[in-house]
């Protein structure tokens, strides 16, 4: 049998935690934050699986997350269809695209990946805001807000799809195919000369990147009753997954979440005593990771635990 | 028709004839010399053979059946052809263990995970590097990672191997090991094509040697014979 370790109790205490919050804190601020940070989480994985496994660099993962906010708005404002059963097309819509563009700029190497999806991101954008009939141009499509309305169940819905992802995003990272991802990032030519399908790869592995994060931005409009292209689909958004996972850890398993977490903590906390600052104390902590660290915390967290390690051996024996 | 037969192959890099019409093969199990000076398109050779350039004309067939031309470099890695990189290309950031490992895993279709373990533990205790496998391969020195290179090509399970100066920049106990490696690695029944400087390796493991330069065959004969063409003499010492 395997024995369970203390770090699983630990794990599994903190999840634990998490479910059962909502019974003990009635605070709708804080159920919002939790919701705000598991989303956080959540995106910052899909774009981890790209950049941080594969070393795609993209700019313009805004795209996935407004596609899956506007696959929600669309089906459920147009066509009545529950907006949770939009979430799963939300995703596969966002990966169909991913494929679509992927396709032709997946071949760009390094650099020039990375500027061409800042193009992608903004056409999207744009289109968005010129395809009224669709989208509802720039001024976006207002939900249907219902009368009795409760944050609980979104904490919930959005606690277990980050807890999955995240569940997901484990199993990639040891699978053989996050060995072939990781190889990528490493060497492209040699992994192609030991058998790597590397198109393949990078295909799939954006698809799963644009899935996660249309997930994300189709839970996004259903919660915020309302989606505008200048929110979703906006550049700030698609660097802000980029500095998540930097802050983090980029390729790292716990990256983005101690990213998100950051992020949002300085979001909501330094915004509120002095507006604006955030972003510039979230500068500076990423000046000093890159400088210092960079694997970002998820990199030092293991740097401190392996010098631990070594004391307890020196003293232990 | 023979293991691998190369055919009136050209390679043109815009107006640069890295490879002009050159044409040799192959026969199971045997181990060949490829040598020639500086420029003379050996790299160049091998790269064509592992698919990671076109020939520009001419074409390459594999056993008879498989026109490499017409695959994919991830499919020539399939059908049993591995090659190292003159200027090694280890996976940086991750462990020997996992570099062999994408070998082991990728170089054949459905690889499990027990088989790719196991094929990588085989293949890293034949290379001597298994005490090592928990290193980052961006911590080693060259002489590990060119081992390193012959490693994860192995860990393929090919059947033709292509070794691209694996003995440069070696000491001469480092290559009288890789030496041994190879002379081990052919007598494991995998033909193998040697790139080599070392004048010293390359005669002493080739049983027939192929001379480049300018991007044509110069010679071709056993060891003895190719030392003593003074067409070679000539390519080697200049005029
Ligand atoms: N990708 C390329 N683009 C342009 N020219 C190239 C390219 N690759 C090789 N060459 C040229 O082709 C010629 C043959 O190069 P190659 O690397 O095959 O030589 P080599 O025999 O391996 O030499 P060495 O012993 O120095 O490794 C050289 O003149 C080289 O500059
Ligand atoms: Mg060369």
């Amino acid at each position: 049998m395997k024995r369970i370790s203390k770090l699983q109790i630990f794990y599994f205490l903190i999840v634990l935690f998490l479910f059962l919050l909502p019974l003990f804190i009635h605070n709708q601020y804080v159920i919002h934050l939790g919701i705000m940070t598991f989303l956080f989480i959540t995106i910052a994985i899909g774009w981890n699986v790209l950049g941080g496994y594969t070393g795609q660099i993209s700019f313009g993962h805004a795209s996935f997350f407004g596609i899956g906010a506007y696959t929600t708005a669309i089906l459920w404002l147009r066509m009545g269809i529950h907006p949770l059963l939009t979430i799963p097309l939300g995703g596969l819509l966002a990966a169909a695209f991913g494929v679509l563009w992927g396709y032709p700029l997946l071949r760009l190497r390094g650099y020039f990946f990375a500027i061409a999806t800042i193009g992608v991101g903004e056409a999207t954008r744009v289109l968005a805001s010129f395809w009224e009939s669709l989208t509802g141009g720039s001024s976006g499509l207002t939900l249907p807000v219902p009368k009795v309305f409760s944050k609980v169940p979104f904490y919930y819905e959005m606690l277990i799809i980050a807890f999955l992802v995240f569940l997901l995003s484990v199993w990639v990272y040891h699978s053989k195919f996050g060995l072939g991802l990781f190889a990528i990032k490493d060497d492209i030519d040699a992994s192609e000369t030991l058998g790597i399908n590397t198109p393949l790869y990078k295909i799939l592995a954006l698809a799963l990147s644009g899935f996660i994060v249309g997930i994300g931005g189709s839970f996004y409009a259903q919660y915020i009753f309302y989606v505008e292209p200048g929110d979703v689909f906006s550049f700030e958004k698609s660097v802000n997954l980029i500095l998540i996972n930097i802050v983090g850890g980029v390729g790292t398993i716990f990256g983005p979440v101690f990213g998100a977490l950051i992020f949002l903590v300085l979001q909501e906390f330094v915004l509120v005593l002095f507006p604006n600052l955030h972003l510039l104390v979230y500068g500076l902590l990423l000046v000093l990771i890159i400088i210092y660290q960079p694997n970002g915390l998820a990199g030092l967290i293991a740097f401190v635990k392996r010098k631990i390690g070594k004391k307890k051996r020196v003293g232990g024996t | 028709m023979a293991f691998l037969d190369v055919t009136n192959c050209t390679k043109n890099f815009g107006g640069l004839l890295a490879v002009n019409d050159v044409t040799f093969s192959v026969k199971e199990g045997e181990l060949l010399g490829l040598i020639g000076p500086n420029g003379a398109g050996k790299t160049t050779m091998f790269n064509m053979i592992s698919g990671v350039y076109k020939p520009t004309t001419g074409q390459i067939v594999y056993r008879g059946r498989f026109h490499i031309h017409a695959l994919n470099t991830h499919r020539i890695c399939h059908i049993g052809i591995a090659r190292t990189y003159q200027v090694v290309k280890p996976f940086l950031n991750m462990t020997i263990l996992k570099n062999v490992l994408v070998g082991a895993y990728f170089g054949k279709r459905g690889v499990l995970k027990r088989d790719a373990t196991k094929i990588a533990q085989e293949v890293l205790e034949f290379t001597g590097l298994w005490e090592r496998r928990e290193e980052i391969a961006g911590s080693l020195n060259v002489p590990s990672r060119k081992r390193l290179e012959i490693a994860r090509a192995l860990a393929t399970q090919p059947d033709l191997l292509l070794l691209d100066e694996v003995m440069a920049g070696l000491n001469p106990a480092e290559t009288q090991k890789t030496m041994g490696l190879v002379k081990q690695i052919q007598e494991r029944g995998v033909t193998i094509i040697m790139i080599e400087h070392v004048m010293q390796a390359v005669m002493g493991l080739s049983e027939r040697i192929i001379v480049l330069n300018y991007g044509e065959i110069i010679a071709e004969g056993t060891p003895e014979e190719v030392a003593n063409n003074p067409e070679v003499i000539k390519a080697y010492l200049g005029d």
